[in-house]
């Protein structure tokens, strides 16, 4: 018995107290459900036009984000990330109140233009302030990659001999080098260089408007060796290899973070890329303010001027091919939920298999209303001859065989219906048939971890068709293929993530499918790089906006040059 | 992982109950298979757990009844990677709610609660 009391003493013992329940899951609605997005971001964006990203628009920025990592590293600060990080934030908020007090009044956009608010505007002193609530601000964000990318940044972690470097660092390179004389010429004789960069009082807004003449975005144009540089580092290489300086035992350089590292094919690709949309820009100048207008040039581009323009080409089309597969899909996802919810709420209980079945074949009765018992072939046949219509609400109604791919995608989006959203996945297969070659295979054969490649998509088309399906059978081979078990493995995944997300819109439950009043609306498309392209090209003077006529663009003696250079 | 809701303490069940463990016993009326083979299991780590759980068996029954040929392979892992059976107690219902998770080197009865699902 003394054994066991001392057992018993020795136990840990504590008075069990009430406590409140917290959830452990955050409900979102997430952005991918379908995990269509993640092809273009993470599968096709990268090959297409490496180290480029959608937030990456101004010029500007990679000449001074250099200069600022060259001031960081002769001034001998502190070589840890967070310091630089800080260092570079409060900077890029100087800049940015530069920027909104453009002579010009250029109405650039800074980064960490929500925090600035109206921080610029007045007698000032202006306050000081960091631009981003992000660890290295806009850099970080949008230029860090890119400029590693580029081999001009050689990021925390990178091997110098055996060891990783403790901050970002420029390569000792003649590309980088230019890169900062560009900025720093421009700056140098300012009064916010010589002394207010270097302390936190306010800022006076003389030395802001001194800064700002010189150092604004707008300016780059202006300003050839800069621009050049820019240039440079975006399509050049460095004769003597990105890792002189910074690699002395000659290891190749590595990039912990981004899968996209410099390379010689990846300069050559991104040429190609804005090369292509020069010639875009030339034929369709539209496309450098119109996302519509942008899509459909590079669906519709059809002269080549050699075989590695064809290839490019056919890249880019079949990305906006994805795209019109994605719309299609998600007019058919976004009725599956909407009649999901109220399936669900008027039964109170989910759906059994053959219920899901019975609503997903009667999704058919959308705009426009077809007859779930026709063949599809009926439908393929029918665009086939030009005689299918699409309603629009107020717009006059389309007629498909004649419509440009983006009108169609367009309109089935405003639509949201699951009829439209077969009939623009017929239509895209019809026009699909016609293409071919190289660049347009390999595009079509991007993949994501949640859904097959658009080729794909296309080949199962083409055998569900050979099968002679009615049309909600066609529904239905798109919702149990495509939406249910893709949907339910995406949000699994999601409660894997810390702090688990609850993403569901719908899943099985105890053998029914139970809707979840998560958002019934579509998801966006991706990014496909209009406006930084656009403001890129412009920034380096390879177009502009011609002071006579109502074209919005042309081609200068530089872009001209350019396309020919690359595609000779 | 408590925090301090109006003054009470609060607590995660699902993150406190559900971590890295050899083993996990649970008894329940309820059971959401497919919730627990994606979102609990793994997030006791890896194998080998022994893992056990006692469902009311008619309610289990019925769960199971009403999965349709198309999604049999939601119950890949049941009764290979951890251990489910049904409780029939005479004509009643099996409502006994209590899990029982043991940590690497730690055997504490972590918590009695509510079913092994999410919340309606």
């Amino acid at each position: 018995m003394a054994t066991q009391s001392a057992d018993l003493d020795a136990v840990e013992t504590f008075s069990p107290v009430p406590r409140w329940i917290a959830s452990t899951i955050e409900i979102k609605e997430g952005r991918d459900p379908l995990g269509l997005q993640t092809t273009t971001q993470d599968r096709l964006m990268p090959v297409l036009i490496p180290g480029i990203l959608e937030g990456s628009r101004r010029g500007r920025y990679f000449s001074f984000h250099a200069f600022l990592l060259d001031e960081y590293r002769q001034k001998q600060m502190r070589p840890d990330p967070k310091s630089l990080g800080l260092f570079i934030r409060r900077r890029e908020w100087d800049l940015g109140l530069a920027i909104q007090r453009c002579p010009n009044h250029c109405g650039s956009g800074p980064v960490g233009a929500r925090g600035l608010g109206s921080s610029a505007i007045g007698p000032g002193p202006f306050a000081r302030g960091e631009s981003v609530e992000s660890p290295f601000g806009g850099y970080g964000l949008y230029y860090r990659s890119p400029m590693a990318a580029f081999g001009i940044v050689a990021k925390t972690g990178t091997l110098l001999g055996n060891d990783p470097i403790p901050i970002d660092v420029l390569y000792a390179t003649e590309r980088a080098s230019s890169l900062v004389e560009g900025f720093r010429s421009a700056v140098r004789d300012t009064a916010y260089y010589r002394k207010w960069m270097w302390t936190e009082e306010d800022l006076p807004a003389a030395v802001v408007d001194e800064y700002a003449a010189v150092a604004c975005l707008c300016r780059l144009r202006e300003r050839g060796a800069e621009r050049d540089a820019v240039h440079d580092a975006l399509f050049g290489s460095d004769t003597t290899g990105v890792q002189s300086g910074i690699q002395p035992n000659g290891d190749k350089p590595t990039d912990p973070e981004s899968n996209v590292t410099f390379s010689d094919e990846a300069v050559r690709q991104r040429r190609r890329s804005v090369a292509h949309y020069l010639t875009l820009v030339d034929a369709v100048p539209e496309v450098v303010n119109s996302d519509g207008g942008y899509r459909e040039a590079i669906w519709s581009a059809t002269k080549a001027l050699n075989d590695a323009h064809s290839r490019v080409a056919g890249q880019w089309a079949a990305l906006v091919a994805k795209d019109v597969w994605q719309e299609a899909i998600c007019s058919v996802w976004s009725a599956l939920c909407q009649a999901g919810l109220s399936h669900t709420r008027r039964l109170g209980r989910g759906l059994t298999w053959d219920e899901t079945r019975q609503m997903a074949e009667s999704l058919v009765d959308g705009a426009p209303r077809l007859n779930p018992d026709e063949p599809t072939s009926g439908l393929v046949s029918a665009l086939a001859a030009g005689t299918l219509r699409l309603p629009s609400n107020g717009a006059p109604e389309l007629k498909v065989s004649d419509a440009s791919m983006e009108e169609l995608r367009h309109q089935t989006a405003g639509l949201n219906t699951a009829p439209a959203g077969v009939i623009l996945l017929l239509e895209l297969a019809r026009r699909a048939g016609e293409r071919s070659g190289m660049g347009w295979e390999q595009a079509c054969r991007a993949a994501s971890s949640w859904q097959p490649s658009l080729a794909e998509v296309l080949a199962g088309l083409r055998s569900h068709l050979d099968r002679d399906p009615t049309v909600k059978e066609t529904i239905w081979w798109l919702v149990s293929r495509f939406i249910i078990p893709v949907h339910e493995r995406i949000s699994y995944s999601k409660l894997h993530a810390n702090p688990p997300e609850f993403t569901f819109r719908f899943r099985w439950e105890d053998g029914l499918l139970r809707f979840y009043d998560n958002g019934v609306g579509r998801f966006p498309l991706a990014s496909i790089r209009h406006g930084s392209l656009a403001s890129l090209t412009w920034d380096l003077g390879l177009w502009e906006i011609p002071s006579k006529g109502d074209r919005p663009a042309v081609l200068t003696g530089r872009g001209m040059a350019f396309v020919a250079e690359t595609f000779k | 992982m408590m925090d301090n809701r109006g003054g009470a303490e609060t607590i995660r069940p699902v993150a406190e109950l559900f971590t890295a463990s050899s083993a996990f016993w649970a008894t329940t009326y309820s059971l959401d298979l497919t919730l627990f083979n994606e979102f609990f299991l793994p997030r006791l780590g890896e194998p080998p757990i022994n893992v056990v759980i006692l469902a009311d068996g008619r309610r289990l029954d019925a769960t199971l009844a009403r999965i349709p040929g198309e999604r049999v392979d939601s119950l890949a892992l049941v009764n290979r990677r951890w251990l489910l059976r049904g409780v029939r107690p005479s004509a009643q219902a099996f409502h006994a709610k209590s899990y029982l998770g043991i940590a690497r080197g730690v055997a504490p009865i972590r918590w009695t609660g509510n079913r092994l699902a999410f919340p309606k």
